[in-house]
């Protein structure tokens, strides 16, 4: 949601749906140095907390920022994106025909 | 007549009984724990059946704290209208509804995802072959939505919705902001972040026989006349009179104010409702704003306070956060209810219910 100079705002939501949603300013050290880039407005990541147990028994606390690296817009998914939009505005008469769809027609 | 304002501390929706079994949907926000819309719930608790008794549903704007849910309840209210800003009524908006919703980009939703929804909903029954028209109704200043004339009435009670924004002005400002989202081929996609200030949301004006209702959305003040509430007040050919109840605008916020509301579109004692906001860093509305709405009317309430509760949940989880942030708390409560209702052939008269995490706002420290 927003970044300052040494921590980012964001949304928390419980993928178990146990607790409502939260909002947090997380320390920018909890984030490695692979992912600090991906720390802008509007980024997904996934923060696990808890314990874990490794291979020896050895019960340790874990606290795992990781943010997700989404694939960047193709032209066939924008272009797939106008034409769903003008089938769906002929149907529902929502907006004029855009500019573009008349020329290719 | 009835007016049910519910907020659980990020969101809202308000639901208005215009006589005669007629209801209006205004926004939706869902239940925390059920993660179901509390319009359809709250109907379907006191007998009313949705699907036949709700006439219009309003989308005042798309950002996320408005639309929550708005899909169920359209799929459920098979005869209401969908109303939602001018300012999005066009092929680039809709666009960007199919580029974000097919693709998306967290778990938890967003606007544009509730919305698509709705669209998907709206063309299903386009498609139905039953002749109904499913297309939206465009919400523009000064513009009739929906009518009940005394005739159509059993109890002879007339009731109108008309919307009084966004301005010509506020509406083409909108489209270009809408615009400039369209994302660009090869960037990374991101979540859309909603564009601020909201100057195109859609106020509305609600008469019931002799009851007048002012909901404010979010609508925010600038200092161009042409735009927000100014050009509301100042407008020749808004509906006339004054109303005795006000959904105050974009949570009390001190940028959505515009004394001369209270002067001009409201009676002198009116009774006002609003939601808190917990998000992005802030909390509305403030210290500032409690004073400045109980310096205006005696009779002011919130569906909840805008400080949170103390955040629940694992303990264990919840001390391993504190060592990794600088502050978290919830944004969701428990829902809060305020209900009014009054006879429609009087004036003012409203009785106040508070539900849940309502409360009057004399209550809040300020």
């Amino acid at each position: 949601m927003g970044v300052e100079s040494d921590v980012f705002r964001a949304r928390l939501v419980d993928l178990d749906r146990r607790t409502p949603d939260e909002e947090a300013e997380i320390h920018l050290s909890e984030v490695s140095d692979e992912d600090r880039a991906l720390v802008e407005p509007g980024a997904i990541f996934y923060w696990s907390v808890g314990y874990y147990t490794d291979r020896t028994g050895q019960r340790m606390r874990r606290s795992l920022v990781r943010f997700r690296r989404l694939p960047a817009w193709t032209r066939r998914e924008l272009d797939d994106a106008r034409r769903e939009a003008e089938e769906t505005g002929r149907i529902l008469g929502w907006g004029s025909e855009s500019a573009n769809a008349a020329r290719t027609r | 007549m009835e007016v049910s304002v519910f907020g659980p501390g990020y969101g809202e929706c308000i639901l208005i009984h215009a006589g005669d079994g007629d209801w209006i949907i205004v926004d939706s926000c869902i239940e925390v724990t059920t993660r179901e819309a509390v319009a359809v719930d709250y109907l379907c608790r006191i007998g009313v059946d949705p699907s036949r008794a709700v006439k219009l549903i309003v989308a005042t704007h798309w950002h996320d704290d408005h639309v929550r849910g708005m899909a169920a309840t359209v799929d459920v209210c098979h005869d209401a209208r969908f109303v939602c800003s001018d300012a999005l009524n066009t092929r680039e908006f809709l666009a960007l509804l199919k580029a974000f919703a097919s693709r998306p980009m967290a778990e938890n939703g967003s606007g544009l995802q509730e919305l698509d929804g709705v669209v998907r909903h709206l063309e299903t029954r386009a498609r139905d072959g039953s002749g109904r028209s499913c297309s939206p109704v465009w919400a523009a200043a000064d513009r009739p939505l929906w009518r009940r004339g005394a005739g159509e009435s059993s109890s002879g009670l007339q009731a109108d919705v008309h919307s009084l924004s966004p301005s010509d002005a506020s509406n083409l400002a909108a489209k270009l902001e809408l615009q400039s989202l369209w994302p660009a081929e090869r960037r990374p996609k991101r979540r859309v972040m909603g564009t601020t200030p909201n100057l195109a949301a859609v106020a509305l004006w609600i008469t019931a026989g002799r009851q007048k209702i002012l909901l404010g959305a979010d609508l925010e003040e600038t200092t161009n006349p042409h735009r927000g509430w100014t050009a509301i007040v100042d407008s020749p050919t808004r509906p006339p009179g004054v109303a005795t109840t006000f959904k105050v605008a974009h949570h009390g916020s001190a940028n959505a104010d515009q004394p001369r509301i209270w002067r001009e579109l409201l009676d002198g004692k009116p009774t006002a409702v609003l939601t808190p906001f917990r998000r992005s860093g802030r909390k509305l509305p403030t210290t500032a704003d409690i004073r400045r709405i109980r310096a205006r009317t005696s009779s002011a309430y919130i569906t909840a306070p805008p400080q949170p509760a103390r955040t629940r949940g694992s303990p264990t989880v919840q001390r391993m956060l504190r060592r990794s942030v600088r502050s978290v708390q919830p944004v969701d409560g428990p829902m809060g209810h305020v209900r009014l209702r009054a006879n429609a052939s009087e004036e003012g008269g409203w009785r106040v219910e508070l539900f849940g995490a309502a409360m009057s706002l004399r209550d809040l420290a300020a």
